[in-house]
């Protein structure tokens, strides 16, 4: 009688069964783990918001049509167009297409051009200390008060233009950054040519 | 001291070439009188290490009388890396102004003109104080070493106070040792070599005042084994110091380039090669180059600044190739005249040497302290570039085993992570890569190349960080500023909610102004009774 009883389970059952108890602790197991990773681990801000801004030239200009090199990391993250930053250049072009693994695309000219680098200059005669550059200047490298002259702090400014449009009394230059003994740059080698040795 | 304390040298570094030396054509005449110009022009910054917060300052105006060694520019207290610069003869400011230097650049530097009136003369009689120097302190000598203008002289002008103070230690089981590099590896150099046979004590001299600033246990001197006599000079001179309680020692090694440099000197030395970004003073080395030896000697001894140096004039066009004191400031153009070099075979002079040394095509320009060979030749051979091979052949050269074939890839296609990976910055561009590259590729205008854009990029990230820190800053401000007054106006409608709920109970403030009223009409009755109580009172 006994014997009959536990002919009553069959032996696969008790495999399955078993089977389906291990999966289900091991997966409860992995499921809590994640979870606490997800808490712990959390990572803040959107990285890749971050790698992009890190490669932006950071010159805050606007000429991508967005307040800032943020906001366009931010806006390139969900899907707009590489190639709007003039300052960033070719070079910036290129590590962006590399960094989110697109194709490299020419610049877009309604942009603007890419130049070499500029540096704010105020004709401190002419400025009649209206402040209103400095409320402009999205780096605050615009030193002055109401009435007083203004000058631009040159180790700061990021040369994006913003300050020049505000001016009543167009009283600010964007000269080419001079060239100098330290920041004077070795020329590339030209190839396949004679040299007098 | 042990008798013989020559001994060859056993360890090696890896790579180095045996270019034609050539050292012969200027050697073989003794140090000769040079008749100096009547003009000098002589450049504010002469060392390698410029520095660029602070500038270096000027201190004579034009029309000065100035006398031979007089300084002409000066460093801030807090400046610890410029070095001045000093009037090679008796003479007047005439000019203070923008001219072109020998730099890659060909940008132009700050000169200062001197006209000499009377002729410079290299002997002349100085207050000799002798020996005075072992009571002195370390860092008074140091001083005294930085404001004679005293500047590596072995080419690469590295300021020597920076070098020297530091003081070596003394705790380590490797001793500490001040090695005198006399290798003078590259070709046609040969102003140490003479400077050697002609001065051998004083430049022993020279060694024991920096052992003794920098406080080492042995001094070892390295030279090549291609130069006989200048050995027998300092072997010499080594035997008349009667007692001396440094471990003296010289070490002769295989003609090989780049023995002389910094680091291929140290493993010839010590067998220890430097590790990437260590310094000679981790391994309790300082390294010194004969010729600056020589200065600190002069400094130090002879009480004079540094305003001239032993320069080699050699090359197929010069008529009297040799070694010659020339003061720093002497114009190409006047050494072309004085040693007759016909101008239109001259197309450019070699500043150094052919290997490391820089190609000059503008001979207004004056010598400084870096200048310490000057090769006039006639070339005729123009060489083609090719393409690469890929032999491998400059990797077999590289006395620091970089790989220099990988490197040109990388330059060439502008890619610079890996080239910084492939430790470029350790590259000491000694040119021996480009001497045997079969398809004459000019590695090193690459590497240089490659140098540049990797600096300029770095600078350009700082600069980036720092306006976003400054952009991130401005918008919190902003926001900041924006949430305050937000605040402010809340707070502005409350204020006025509540007055405008105050005055429902009392619509024009009618009320209030009666009861003021009231209450002024009552005070001045109680002023009023109290008057009159006291007149009363009275009568």
């Amino acid at each position: 009688m006994e014997i009959e009883l536990f002919v009553a389970i069959p032996p696969w059952l008790v495999e399955v069964t078993q089977a389906i108890a291990v999966i289900t602790i091991f997966s409860g197991l992995c499921g809590a783990l994640l979870g606490y990773a997800a808490v712990y681990f959390k990572v803040e801000g959107d990285p890749i918001v971050e790698q992009i801004n890190a490669i932006l030239p950071q010159t805050q200009c606007g000429q991508c049509g967005h307040p800032g090199c943020k906001p366009y990391a931010q806006a390139i993250a969900n899907g707009e167009a590489i190639n709007r930053c003039p300052p960033g250049g070719e070079a910036g072009i290129k590590s962006l297409a590399n960094l989110l693994e697109l194709d490299v695309i020419p610049l877009n000219e309604e942009c603007g051009e890419e130049s070499l680098p500029r540096v704010a200059f105020i004709i401190e005669e002419e400025c009649i200390g209206c402040t209103k550059c400095i409320q402009a200047c999205p780096v605050d490298a615009i030193v002055g008060t109401a009435k007083q002259m203004h000058t631009v702090i040159v180790s700061e400014c990021t040369g994006c233009d913003l300050c020049v449009p505000p001016c009543p009394v167009d009283c600010i230059e964007m000269p080419f950054v001079e060239t100098n003994l330290i920041n004077w740059r070795q020329q590339k080698p030209i190839e396949q040519s004679i040299v007098l040795n | 001291m042990p008798k013989n304390f020559t001994s060859t040298a056993t360890n090696k570094f890896h790579g180095g070439i045996h270019p034609p030396e050539n050292k012969l054509i200027s050697s073989s005449r003794a140090i000769s009188k040079f008749d100096s110009d009547k003009y000098f022009r002589i450049q504010i910054n002469q060392s390698s290490f410029q520095n660029i917060e602070q500038a270096v300052e000027i201190i004579v105006i034009k029309g000065q009388k100035v006398i031979q060694g007089e300084a002409l520019t000066t460093f801030q207290p807090l400046d610890r890396l410029n070095v001045p610069v000093h009037s090679p003869c008796d003479g007047v400011v005439s000019d203070i102004e923008l001219f072109d230097c020998a730099h890659n650049s060909s940008f132009p530097e700050m000169t200062i003109v001197i006209k000499a009136e009377i002729n410079v003369d290299q002997n002349r009689s100085v207050t000799k104080i002798e020996n005075q120097w072992k009571a002195k302190s370390q860092s008074s000598l140091i001083n005294k070493i930085r404001k004679a203008g005293i500047v590596g002289l072995g080419g690469a002008t590295f300021p020597t106070h920076i070098k020297q103070s530091s003081p070596l230690k003394t705790d380590i089981s490797t001793p500490s040792t001040l090695i005198i590099n006399a290798m003078e590896c590259e070709p046609y150099i040969t102003c140490d070599d003479r400077l050697l046979r002609g001065y051998a004590n004083q430049i022993i001299q020279g060694a024991l005042i920096v052992s003794k600033i920098v406080g080492c246990e042995r001094i070892v001197f390295a030279i090549e084994d291609n130069k006989p006599e200048a050995l027998f000079a300092v072997q010499e001179s080594i035997n008349l110091l009667a007692e001396n309680k440094i471990d003296l020692s010289i070490i002769v090694a295989p003609t090989k380039y780049p023995s002389g440099g910094e680091k291929q000197l140290i493993q010839i030395v010590t067998g220890h090669e430097l590790a990437k970004q260590q310094l000679p003073k981790d391994l309790n080395i300082l390294v010194q180059n004969v010729a600056t030896l020589f200065a600190v000697y002069q400094a130090i001894v002879l009480n004079s600044n540094l305003i001239g140096r032993l320069v080699t004039i050699t090359g197929n066009l010069v008529d009297a190739p040799g070694n010659y004191w020339i003061p720093f400031g002497t114009s190409f153009s006047h050494i072309i005249s004085q040693f007759n070099v016909p101008e239109k075979d001259l197309k450019f002079i070699i500043i150094g040497g052919p290997l490391m040394g820089q190609k000059i095509s503008n001979f207004d320009i004056s010598t400084s302290k870096k200048v310490n060979c000057l090769i006039f030749n006639k070339r005729v051979t123009n060489v083609e570039i090719k393409e690469c091979i890929r032999c491998g052949e400059c990797e077999a050269v590289c006395p620091i085993k970089l790989l220099p074939q990988q490197l040109y890839w990388f330059s060439k296609s502008e890619q610079w992570k890996p080239m910084e990976q492939l430790d470029l910055k350790a590259c000491i561009e000694c040119g021996a890569c480009d001497y045997v590259c079969p398809s004459h590729i000019p590695l090193v205008d690459y590497f240089r190349f490659a140098k540049s854009e990797i600096k300029h990029l770095s600078s350009k990230e700082k600069t980036s960080e720092l306006a976003k820190q400054r952009f991130d800053n401005r918008e919190s401000r902003l926001t900041r500023i924006k949430l305050e007054r937000k605040a402010r106006q809340k707070k502005n409608a409350l204020d006025r909610k509540q007055a405008s709920e105050n005055k429902s109970v009392d619509p024009d403030g009618k009320k209030t102004a009666i009861l003021e009223a009231l209450n002024r009409v009552k005070n001045k009755q109680n002023n009023t009774n109290k008057i009159n109580t006291g007149i009363t009172g009275e009568e």
